[in-house]
């Protein structure tokens, strides 16, 4: 048994000759859920990509469940990747596939779950988004803020043991954005392990047990929310928080 | 002008099966021929990409008539295929001719089917990847079929020229419409008719070819239109 899901340490990114993560440590116990939060370009998507590996880290160690990823390689990495689902800014549902299918389509080819129960299980899971209705629909007969629901939908299908949030409502009108948030309160409610990027400081205010704070690729400020959000002793981070109030 | 065709719509309707032979087994192997280069192309091995380069490379970058004379005598060299006559085609000329354009149409089809794969997003691939899946399913189940529905139109002009470039065939002996017409021409001491004849044949097939493609186009955007 072990008591971290996953743990960054001295965690180093570079694109050519940029340094885009510098010397990053933390981490997520099971159930916690942990907040990015910073300025635009300050490596937080890179980072939370180098946890399910669509990013390689340069140097240093990521592990989840206590095993070292950061050099994995093929079907282990595959087989890991199966465990963290990820959402992302852009929804990226399939647009040829319906609804349900987007949700049935990796528990059936990975899992080999039967048609009938793998169908069975994205009802279950579209009823939990508030979306049953719309099982047989298309993605682009949907709004943005349903297709980020059924985007959190197809990643819950093959019950992962954390999720990965990227500004999953950046790309949303404004009265969208509650239903997707509110979403994530219920998973997050329900003990899901959740590490989220975002700049809804309200929400993060609200679920978050950790909350990171990236500028310039460096982990500048790290505590509870109440700390980050009304107490931080950091100068940069007091700065960014005021220009978003 | 035109009553020569009473007496020689015959030679016509041999010329146009084929035509339609050559065009449907040349169609076909470039369609097998070109998703096979674009699975090299588009594979994580090095040598595996280096051959589906040079390939197009070569057969994009040389003209189709020296392609059909070359495939022809260096296969008739090698086997022998009896000449056999099936709707006026001697299978002899008839199938080294449609292997060359088939092999010619496969650089070009390979190509196409690239440029589908790079217009679909990254996020699709990366969507992909995030649920566990491999590399290849992703490429084969996910970003490959809507790539395909994205081509259709292009592979519907690449079918076309086939139909057209078929016409090549002439110089090794295929009596194909073109090769008919111009021995009518001579016939007659007049090739304009024959001809003109030949061009509209060639457009009806390639309008019939034409319809196919919208049909198919059709059919693969079912899904992307249908109203909840």
């Amino acid at each position: 048994m072990t008591q971290t899901r996953i743990e960054v340490s001295h965690l180093n990114k570079t694109f050519g000759q940029q340094l885009i993560l510098k010397d990053i440590s933390f981490k997520v116990v099971p159930g916690e859920k942990v907040v990015l939060i910073g300025p635009s370009g300050s490596g937080k998507s890179t980072l939370l990509r180098c946890l399910n590996r669509l990013e390689s880290p340069t140097t240093g160690k990521v592990a989840f469940d206590g095993q070292d990823i950061s050099q994995l390689e093929g079907p282990k990495l595959w087989q890991l990747r199966q465990q963290i689902g990820m959402v992302f800014q852009q929804f990226n549902l399939f647009p040829n596939k319906t609804v349900l299918e987007n949700i049935t389509f990796a528990p059936r080819q990975l899992k080999k779950v039967p048609t009938e129960a793998a169908n069975e299980q994205a009802l279950a899971l579209l009823q939990q988004v508030g979306l049953a209705d719309k099982a047989n629909t298309y993605p682009q007969m949907l709004s943005g803020g349903q297709q980020q629901r059924v985007a959190i939908a197809r990643a819950l299908a093959m019950k992962p043991k954390l999720m990965l949030f990227d500004e999953p409502t950046s790309a949303l009108d404004p009265e969208m954005v509650a239903e997707v948030l509110q979403v994530m309160k219920q998973l997050a409610d329900a003990g899901m392990t959740m590490v989220i990027v975002t700049h809804e400081m309200g929400f993060a205010e609200q679920v978050a047990d950790q909350v990171l704070f990236l500028a310039d690729g460096e982990l500048l400020d790290q505590g509870g929310p109440d700390q980050v959000f009304h107490h931080s002793q950091n100068q940069r981070t007091r700065s960014f928080l005021k220009q978003l109030s | 002008m035109f009553n020569f065709l009473g007496k020689y719509y015959p030679l016509y309707l041999n010329g146009t099966a084929q035509t339609i032979i050559i065009s449907i087994i040349g169609v076909l192997i470039g369609l097998l021929l070109g998703i096979t280069i674009v699975m090299l192309r588009l594979s994580e091995h090095k040598f595996a990409r280096a051959i589906a380069k040079t390939y197009v490379a070569i057969l994009r970058g040389t003209p189709s008539m020296i392609q059909v004379m070359l495939i022809y005598y260096v296969l008739s060299g090698l086997i022998t295929i009896p000449p056999i006559q099936i709707l006026g085609a001697s299978l002899d000329r008839v199938i080294p001719g449609a292997i060359a354009l088939g092999l010619n149409s496969g650089a070009y089809v390979s190509e196409i089917l690239r440029a589908g794969v790079t217009s679909i997003s990254v996020g699709q691939t990366e969507a992909g990847l995030s649920l566990g899946l491999s590399p290849k399913t992703t490429l084969y189940q996910i970003v490959l079929p809507q790539a395909i529905r994205n081509v259709v139109p292009a592979l519907g002009n690449e079918f076309i020229t086939l139909i057209k470039e078929s016409s090549v065939l002439f110089y090794i002996g295929v009596q194909e419409v073109t090769a008919q017409a111009l021995g009518i021409g001579g016939t007659l001491y007049n090739f304009i008719p024959p001809l003109l004849v030949a061009g509209l044949i060639y457009f009806i097939l390639t309008s019939l070819m034409s319809q196919v493609m919208t049909l198919v186009e059709k059919r693969l955007g079912r899904k992307y239109r249908q109203v909840a």
